[in-house]
């Protein structure tokens, strides 16, 4: 059973997200920011985890996700961003996956269909499919 | 430009009024020039008649002379007629004071002497108005016209003197008349008497015809023998009806035009009607302002005419001068005036160009700086100082209202951005539901979610617009370019979200979009534009219907459309569409989904923000059409 780590500090988002994912037969793990999500990715090594960009402050989503592909274990984590902005500290914001700027497999628009949200973690977790 | 306008207007103006001006100055002068040459010319010919009535004076004063000597007397006395000693005083009498003819008549008017060869005696004169009137007792001088047999009679060679040819004169009046052998003769007669008793008529006279003393010192004394480039200011001449018979007027070759004739509208005018003429005519060969009258005889008639003339010309050289003159001052006037239009059309339009100008810069929407005029009228400058209070108003008005806008703005942004984490929990859970992951849901409660799930998916849809719409009006919304492939990047993940939806409504997607098609363009902005346009064409086109995407390279850009089968869109309502909170809701195509009335804003604030154009076509009831262009993507050489 795959392992999600779902990194969010709306705690009734994640619940519904826990719920959706575990009625699809996935394991699913919560942190409630980026510190805790870091933490928790190196702890318990998820295949993939699902990243809200903005929690206590605007960054914190692009930060994690460069901790994350900066350390060993967890670089190769795929990395679903999870977003509601275009505008960072008022620079614009193409939040296209970039190895550099934005190390993650998918971005998705706040709010994720259902769907969609599975259907990309499907994507990402399909043999073949690599970490970027 | 206001101020060539309003100059054109002064110069039309003032330079109408400069012709008017010139036009009644010209005829003015004119006019003047000529009421003086007249006065000039009816002076002139009273002077004549001075002169010539002189002469006549002079041939009584030579009769009376005549009729007093003792020696006539005693024989007019004595009735002796025949004697030589009286006749040869008489002849040299006539001769010293120039008389023509002279002789001396009794009491019945026959001729009883005469002091000129051939002294021919036996005739009556009793004919003679002037005789007549001198046996009466009363001295009497008058003009008389002989006939050739009467001249003859008088004195050898006098018929000879008076006769003339008469010359052809073009626009005289029509005459057989080859030759005049009448004289015209100044006649005096005095009475010759002792004491109360009429002894006798003394009478005498000179004949005009010929007779060029007269004329020329009419020429000496009234013109003063004046030239004017060697043609002589003033000519005299008298006529006998319309023949000149004495006159200063020379043809061409240097003779005096004896036995020309007066035009007949002279002729008419005096001889006929007795009334004086004067005007500008033709003498000759030269312009003459002349005035014509009447000479008549002893009973009154008319039997020739007087004539005196002066040269048009001198008269035309002075008003030529005098409207020189006036040119000159005239022209110089009106270019003042001129030179003053332009200067007022400048004064009157540079506020008004200033007004316009700060207008225009306020409508395209770029804040106006107060107008600053200086110089300009009263009423300019208050209009001025209006305009700048207006501007100054407006200004601070706009901004708070865009102050107001933004701050809106942001609220919104702030809302709906707050509303997507509820948003997904609530999206997240009803799918829970649906999908029975959280227990068996039965037909009503499945129903229910349904409707729930359609509008949050509405909800999802507003969210995503209004946040769009809070960042177009904050001036936010900024393309990042980079290179996007249609279908892969934007297609492919838009048709997989909404599959459900496509199958839901029956319709089948056309996609001839190939995978080679990329633009320069924000990715998630086409993607927007792409979900937009395709949720249109579900949410409006017929069930069943199909929805056909296709792209056609345009130069630097790549044309998309965007076509599906339906209602299509009322012609009254396709130039609003892609206004703000624009939506078509008539008839069948009322939506299976309401739309914010945003989408299209949306859509075509992003194509413009990438330089590309949006259109719509449709068919009623059959079709409609979006064609929108984004830039293409260079060719990357080798890919």
């Amino acid at each position: 059973m795959a392992k999600i780590l779902i990194v969010d500090d709306d705690s009734a988002l994640v619940e519904s997200m826990k719920l959706l994912l575990e009625g699809h037969e996935y394991k699913a793990l919560v942190a409630t920011n980026g510190k805790a999500g870091f933490e928790k990715a190196i702890k318990e090594k998820p295949d993939a985890i699902l990243l809200d960009v903005m929690m206590t402050h605007d960054k914190e989503g692009f930060e994690v996700s460069r901790q994350l592909r900066g350390n060993d274990s967890t670089k190769d984590i795929p990395i679903i961003l999870v977003t509601g902005i275009r505008k960072v500290n008022n620079l614009p914001f193409s939040y296209e996956p970039d190895p550099d700027w934005l190390p993650v497999n998918a971005v998705l628009d706040k709010p994720v269909k259902p769907e969609n949200l599975l259907k990309a973690i499907d994507t990402v977790l399909a043999p073949g499919a690599k970490a970027s | 430009m206001l101020k060539t306008k309003l100059f054109k207007c002064f110069a039309a103006v003032v330079v109408l009024f400069s012709l008017l001006t010139l036009v009644v100055g010209i005829r003015i002068i004119r006019q003047r020039v000529i009421d003086e040459a007249q006065t000039r010319v009816r002076l002139d010919l009273s002077s004549a008649w001075a002169l010539f009535n002189n002469r006549k004076q002079d041939v009584e004063t030579i009769l009376r002379m005549v009729a007093l000597k003792e020696a006539v007397v005693d024989s007019c006395a004595r009735r002796e007629w025949s004697d030589a000693d009286v006749r040869n005083r008489l002849e040299r009498i006539r001769t010293s004071f120039g008389l023509d003819f002279l002789g001396l008549a009794d009491t019945d008017g026959k001729v009883v002497m005469r002091a000129a060869p051939p002294y021919r005696t036996g005739d009556y004169r009793m004919g003679d108005v002037a005789v007549a009137a001198a046996l009466k007792g009363e001295p009497t001088v008058c003009v008389s016209i002989m006939s050739r047999d009467e001249l003859q009679a008088e004195a050898d060679g006098l018929a000879e003197r008076a006769f003339l040819e008469i010359e052809d004169t073009p626009r005289a009046r029509r005459s057989l008349k080859k030759e005049e052998s009448r004289g015209m003769v100044i006649l005096a007669a005095v009475p010759v008497m002792l004491g109360s008793r009429v002894l006798a008529v003394a009478y005498g006279g000179t004949l005009v015809n010929r007779n060029h003393d007269l004329v020329d010192q009419i020429r000496e004394v009234v013109f003063r023998n004046e030239e004017y480039e060697g043609t002589p200011v003033g000519t005299a001449t008298v006529f006998i009806d319309d023949a000149r018979i004495a006159t200063t007027v020379r043809m061409a070759n240097g003779n005096r035009a004896l036995g020309t004739r007066a035009s007949k509208e002279v002729a008419d005018r005096v001889l006929d009607n007795g009334g004086a003429w004067v005007g500008a005519a033709f003498v000759v060969k030269d312009r003459c302002l002349t005035a014509y009258e009447p000479i008549r005889d002893g009973t009154g008639q008319t039997v020739g005419m007087l004539y005196v003339g002066i040269l048009k010309r001198p008269f035309d050289m002075i008003e030529r001068g005098i409207i020189l003159q006036f040119l000159y001052v005239s022209g110089f006037v009106l270019l003042f005036a001129l030179v003053m239009a332009f200067f007022m059309a400048g004064r009157l339009a540079y506020p008004i160009h200033k007004l316009v100008e700060a207008s225009e810069s306020m409508s395209s929407g770029s804040k106006a700086a107060p107008v600053l005029v200086g110089g300009a009228c009263r009423e300019t400058e208050s209009l001025v100082r209006a305009f700048n209070q207006m501007t100054e108003t407006l200004g601070e008005r706009e901004d708070r209202l865009k102050a107001l806008n933004r701050s809106y703005m942001e609220t919104l942004g702030f809302v709906t951005h707050e509303l997507k984490g509820p948003v997904a929990t609530m999206m997240n859970y009803i799918y829970l539901l649906r999908e029975a992951k959280l227990g068996a849901v039965n037909q009503g409660q499945a129903k229910a979610l349904k409707a729930v799930d359609a509008g949050g998916q509405r909800l999802v849809e507003m969210v995503r617009h209004y946040l769009n719409l809070s960042r177009i009006e904050n001036g936010e919304f900024q393309p990042v370019m980079s290179r996007v492939a249609v279908l892969d990047d934007v297609l492919v993940p838009i048709l997989d979200m909404l599959d459900t939806e496509i199958a839901a409504s029956g319709m089948q997607v056309d996609n001839r979009i190939g995978a080679m098609v990329s633009l320069r363009a924000d990715a998630n902005m086409v993607r927007e534009v792409f979900e937009n346009l395709i949720g249109n064409a579900l949410k409006y086109g017929r069930r069943g219907g199909s929805i056909r995407l296709q792209s056609v390279p345009r130069d630097s850009f790549i044309e998309f459309s965007v076509y599906n089968e339906g209602q299509g869109i009322p012609e009254d309502k396709l130039h609003t569409l892609f206004q703000k909170f624009s939506r078509v809701e008539t008839g069948d195509s009322v939506p299976r989904q309401k739309g914010t009335g945003l989408g299209l804003f949306i859509t075509r604030h992003i194509v413009e923000a990438h330089g590309g154009r949006v259109d719509v076509r449709s068919r009623s009831g059959e079709w409609a059409e979006f064609v929108f262009t984004l830039p293409a993507a260079e060719v990357a050489s080798g890919s």
